[in-house]
């Protein structure tokens, strides 16, 4: 579904990636381990179309998409949720998901905004209060909501389990199961590498720019390097 | 959310001009000759100022950067409404939204022509904003080669064929209030509350609205989010342009004279306007535009005309020690 | 083009002003000294650079003015005024910009080194490219200058004949004062122009002169297109009249919005009201203009015979009515042509000094005199503007429109 080939990107002197390749297979998931500053966020947001490659190619669903610009990838259904919980503070929730659905003309968003409320209750009950004024947990499932409202065919996540308690961390998780569950391939970047391994099918290990390690996730969960330097 | 847009209004007109009225008459024993005229003359100036402001006021919020050809846009749609009545024969009730529009479509230019290089190179906000200052300069090169620089006005006949004057006398005369107002004052001060109602609802309402605020508050989620920023640029630079057109049109209608320097005068006061009512707060702008129009009216009326401009810095100076971000600024995010 | 056009314009003066002259020669009224100074000896032609706005905005004046001039050289010359000598005009374009000016008065000064000059037409023209011809000792005479203080400014090589607004001022708000009856005035101005301010002080002077009372004064600034809050000041103290020194930009908004606001007296105006297009329906303020009071130098109703005798062939020969500024530009070529007649002299210090001894000199402004300073002198016309007209102030005409 999604193949990327010796992908290259730069902030003006500084490389950060340094010519990746990995693929995502429909229907599954698959996670990018790292330490801090290894390139996971920059992929995401190379893939997305808010960093411009310097070299290397990226197919989605077989169409070359390089350096197409960030709101025409995400509405060919390849979409992220960013770091760091970028919801809309200013609006409200219920905002917040329509705005998920800025593109869609379908008669469905409504329905589809029920469903994310039925899914995430407390969102459910905030929905005419400010984004801004929900707790780490609320806006994190707001984030993953509307991204499920713009009904991805491959969902990005970055770290969606950053800054959260144990228990809602384990929440999150359990989210990306059921979505997995209804189909849709996801891209998890993680630096809970445990979590991510349990969950994923497949993983990659990405260390200062480069993929240093691939393997099914229950292979690397073995590996003693991995074991070493991310789940010790 | 809209009554309280009308509130603010009133807080204005009430902070500008009644306290200073009630102050001046009942401490100083300083009479106002008129106060209902002045009123009445303060809400014209008022809401061409904030009609004006808001243009500048929306692409602050957008960009969070001064378009300092917003001035020059005005002139523009002011002098193709003009131009519209007088070569094209056009009434003015098509000649005021052909000014609006044609200043939508020259502001849109002006962001194709000064800001869109720059932002695709990601150059520094002071290199857009000196840029455009250069285009506000090249508008007004353009008009004084096109218009020439003399004086020019709305002939009255067109003015005169607005509906409900036609054979009426020019003025009409509210027997009670003692109050003189022409029927196009009347227009000059509904025209610009229901833009500006529109524009409320547009913004807090409307799809294409609710996408404005989003790359206000932030470009790579609205990107995240499909949204086409560039294509929001220029809508609202084209908005932007459509208030200061009619701003252009009406302020050539109330005051029957346009020079093509006629946006230098404003652009100074729209700033303050903007500065005042908080950065990039569209409400704001609607707020301040109203403050310091009753602010120099009741300058003018308690007898110190020539002091009005240094009443009104005074006032923003005061206004801002208490309130650093403006009367109605937040974060200098778009707030509608 | 433009020289082809002067061309064919003089052309077209010949033909009809030479059987126009001849028939004239013999009636009573007569422009010019022909008893007070002998015919002068001189021989050949003397050159008389012309520089006006032919070009630009103020062409609207400038070419008025050339034609004026040359229908006056012709009579001078084909009535033997300067005996054998000819006067030929050698006429430069001044555009309405100062740089232009002063190329053009560069250019006659030093190519064509002519002792006299008429024009610039805009004062501050005359205030840039004047000093060009003072420092070459060449005489200057200004027919259309009407600022304050450009005899000192300039030097003693600079006379006109176009009354500075404190020559025009006193006059006419004596007249209006005592047609109009006035008591109590409101006085508004643009305190932030040298022009206007100037033209305000002196309304005060006049108006003190002649016992009006000033009951409010109002400022604004150049570039001011709302002067809604400082009419209301005024009006609600209900006034005879409203004096106004302003800019012709700015008089148009003030004058409808005076109007909208229900005042119908008189405005009396400084030069600025001045300008045909103020009553212009199109341009002007139209219907608001009635009522205007404003000082001139000449008003084509002006009952003087010489006057009417140069209304009368001006119009025969460019089919339109003469203004001020074209008598002012035919009186002034004859007034060089008397300098030059009593001095018996084409040197510009000589010339300059016959005609800076001018008085009682009849022409269609009326009885023409330099003061003691060198100041233009003749009685300025009150004029009220009726249905978008100038007209001279009588009471008749201040009740028709005022009513009473
Ligand atoms: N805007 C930027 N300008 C310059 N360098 C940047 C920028 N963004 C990231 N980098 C650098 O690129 C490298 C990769 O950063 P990136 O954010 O992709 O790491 P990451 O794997 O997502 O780390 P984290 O786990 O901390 O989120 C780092 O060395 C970082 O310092
Ligand atoms: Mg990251």
């Amino acid at each position: 579904m999604l193949v990327v080939e010796d992908l290259q990107v730069g902030y003006g002197a500084i490389i950060a990636l340094r010519g990746i390749s990995f693929k995502v297979e429909s229907g599954q998931v698959v996670t990018l381990i790292g330490a801090n500053g290894a390139g996971k966020s920059t992929t995401l947001n190379t893939l997305s179309g808010l960093l411009k490659p310097r070299a290397g190619r990226i197919l989605f669903e077989n169409v070359d998409i390089t350096g197409k610009r960030a709101d025409v990838i995400s509405q060919k259904g390849l979409v992220q949720v960013p770091e760091g919980r970028l919801i809309i503070a200013p609006m409200t929730v219920q905002e917040n998901l329509e705005m998920g659905a800025y593109k869609r003309t379908d008669s469905e968003i409504n329905s589809d905004i029920q469903q994310v409320f039925e899914r995430f209750p407390r969102l459910g009950e905030r929905r005419k209060q400010k984004a801004g004024s929900l707790s780490g947990g609320e806006q994190q499932m707001l984030a993953v909501g509307r991204a499920l409202m713009m009904r991805p065919k491959l969902i990005m996540l970055d770290e969606p389990s950053m800054g959260l308690a144990p228990m809602l961390v384990n929440e999150v998780f359990s989210i990306i199961r059921t979505i997995k569950a209804q189909g849709t391939t996801i891209l998890l970047v993680e630096q809970n590498a445990r979590k991510a391994l349990q969950v994923a099918d497949y993983a990659y290990v990405l260390e200062r720019g480069s993929i240093v390690k691939e393997g099914s996730a229950a292979a690397l969960q073995a590996d003693e390097e991995v074991i070493q330097a991310y789940l010790g | 959310m809209n009554l309280r847009t009308l509130f603010y209004v009133l807080s204005a007109i009430f902070l500008g001009f009644l306290i200073p009225y009630l102050i001046a008459t009942y401490l100083f024993n300083k009479e106002v000759l008129s106060p209902e005229q002045q009123l009445a003359n303060a809400m014209w100036r008022g809401s061409i100022y904030s009609l004006f402001a808001l243009g500048y006021a929306l692409i602050f919020s957008i960009l969070g950067l001064l378009n300092l050809a917003h001035s020059s846009v005005f002139m523009w749609g002011g002098y193709i409404g003009l131009m519209s009545v007088l070569k094209l024969d056009m009434p003015i009730w098509v000649a005021m939204p052909v000014g609006m529009i044609g200043g939508g479509l020259v502001a849109v230019s002006v962001d194709v022509i000064a800001f869109m290089p720059l932002r695709r190179r990601n150059a520094p906000r002071i290199s857009q904003l000196i840029s455009s200052i250069g285009a506000s300069v090249i508008l007004l090169s353009l008009a004084t080669l096109i218009f020439s620089s003399t004086p020019k006005r709305f002939p009255q006949d067109s003015i005169d064929a607005l509906p409900g004057t036609a054979d009426k006398p020019l003025t009409w005369l509210l027997d009670n209030a003692n109050v003189r107002i022409t029927p196009i004052q009347i227009a000059i001060f509904v025209i610009p509350i229901v833009l500006m109602f529109l524009l409320e609802y547009m913004v807090n309402s409307l799809k294409i609205g609710k996408a404005m605020r989003v790359v206000a508050f932030n470009q790579r989620i609205a990107r995240l989010l499909s949204i086409n920023v560039g294509n929001i640029f220029a809508f609202t630079f084209f908005l932007s342009g459509v208030l200061a057109g009619a701003a252009g049109v009406l302020q050539g209608l109330a005051f029957n004279s346009m020079t093509p320097y006629m946006g230098a005068t404003v652009a100074l006061k729209g700033l303050t306007v903007i500065v005042l009512g908080g950065l990039g707060n569209i409400r704001g702008a609607v707020v301040g535009g109203f403050l310091v129009a009753n602010i120099e009216i009741m300058s003018i009326a308690l007898g110190y005309g020539w002091l009005s401009d240094a009443v009104v810095f005074s006032s923003l100076f005061l206004i801002l020690l208490v309130r650093p971000q403006g009367l109605l600024g937040e974060s200098g995010k778009m707030r509608a | 083009m433009q020289k082809l056009r002067s061309l064919l314009i003089l052309f077209v003066v010949i033909a009809v002003s030479l059987p126009l002259t001849i028939s004239a020669q013999d009636e009573a009224p007569q422009i010019g000294f022909w008893e007070e100074c002998e015919t002068p000896t001189l021989t050949g032609d003397i050159n008389l650079g012309v520089v006006f706005s032919l070009t630009g905005g103020a062409a609207i004046y400038g070419n008025p003015q050339l034609q004026a001039v040359q229908m006056a050289v012709e009579e001078i010359n084909d009535s033997d005024y300067l005996g054998e000598a000819n006067l030929v005009a050698i006429v430069e374009d001044g555009g309405t910009d100062v740089e232009t000016s002063i190329s053009a008065m560069t250019k006659l000064v030093e190519e064509d080194q002519v002792p006299v000059v008429i024009g610039p037409t805009l004062s501050n023209q005359a205030l840039s490219a004047d000093p060009i011809a003072q420092d070459a000792g060449v005489l200057v005479l200004g027919v259309s200058n009407t600022r304050s203080n450009l005899e000192t400014d300039i030097g003693d090589f600079y006379l006109r004949n176009s009354l500075p607004e404190a020559k025009v001022i006193p006059g006419t708000v004596a007249q209006a004062t005592e047609i109009l009856g006035l008591e109590n005035v409101a006085v508004m101005y643009s305190d932030n122009d040298e022009f206007t301010v100037s033209g305000y002080e002196v309304f005060v002077e006049a108006l003190e002169a002649n016992g009006v009372n000033i009951v409010a004064t109002e400022t604004f600034a150049t570039g001011d297109t709302d002067f809604n809050a400082q009419l209301t000041n005024i009006i609600a103290l209900n006034p005879d009249a409203i004096v106004v020194s302003a800019l012709a930009a700015e008089i148009v908004p003030l004058l409808q919005q005076t109007r909208n606001l229900g005042y119908t007296g008189p405005i009396i105006g400084g030069n600025g009201f001045n300008t045909p297009g103020i009553a212009s329906p199109d341009t002007g303020a139209g219907e608001s203009a009635n009522g205007v009071i404003v000082g001139g130098a000449w008003n084509i109703a002006k009952q003087n015979e010489l006057s009417l005798a140069f209304s009368e062939k001006y119009e025969a020969e460019y089919g339109a009515a003469p203004d001020q500024f074209s008598v002012q530009a035919y009186t002034g070529a004859w007034m060089i042509a008397t300098g030059i007649r009593c001095a018996d002299s084409t040197e510009s210090a000589a010339v300059r000094d016959a005609l800076k001894g001018l008085k009682d000199f009849n022409s269609p402004l009326g009885s023409f005199s330099f003061d003691d300073d060198g100041l233009p002198e003749h009685e300025p016309v009150a004029q009220i503007i009726v249905d978008g007209q100038y007209r001279v102030l009588t009471s008749e005409e201040a009740a028709a429109v005022f009513g009473e």
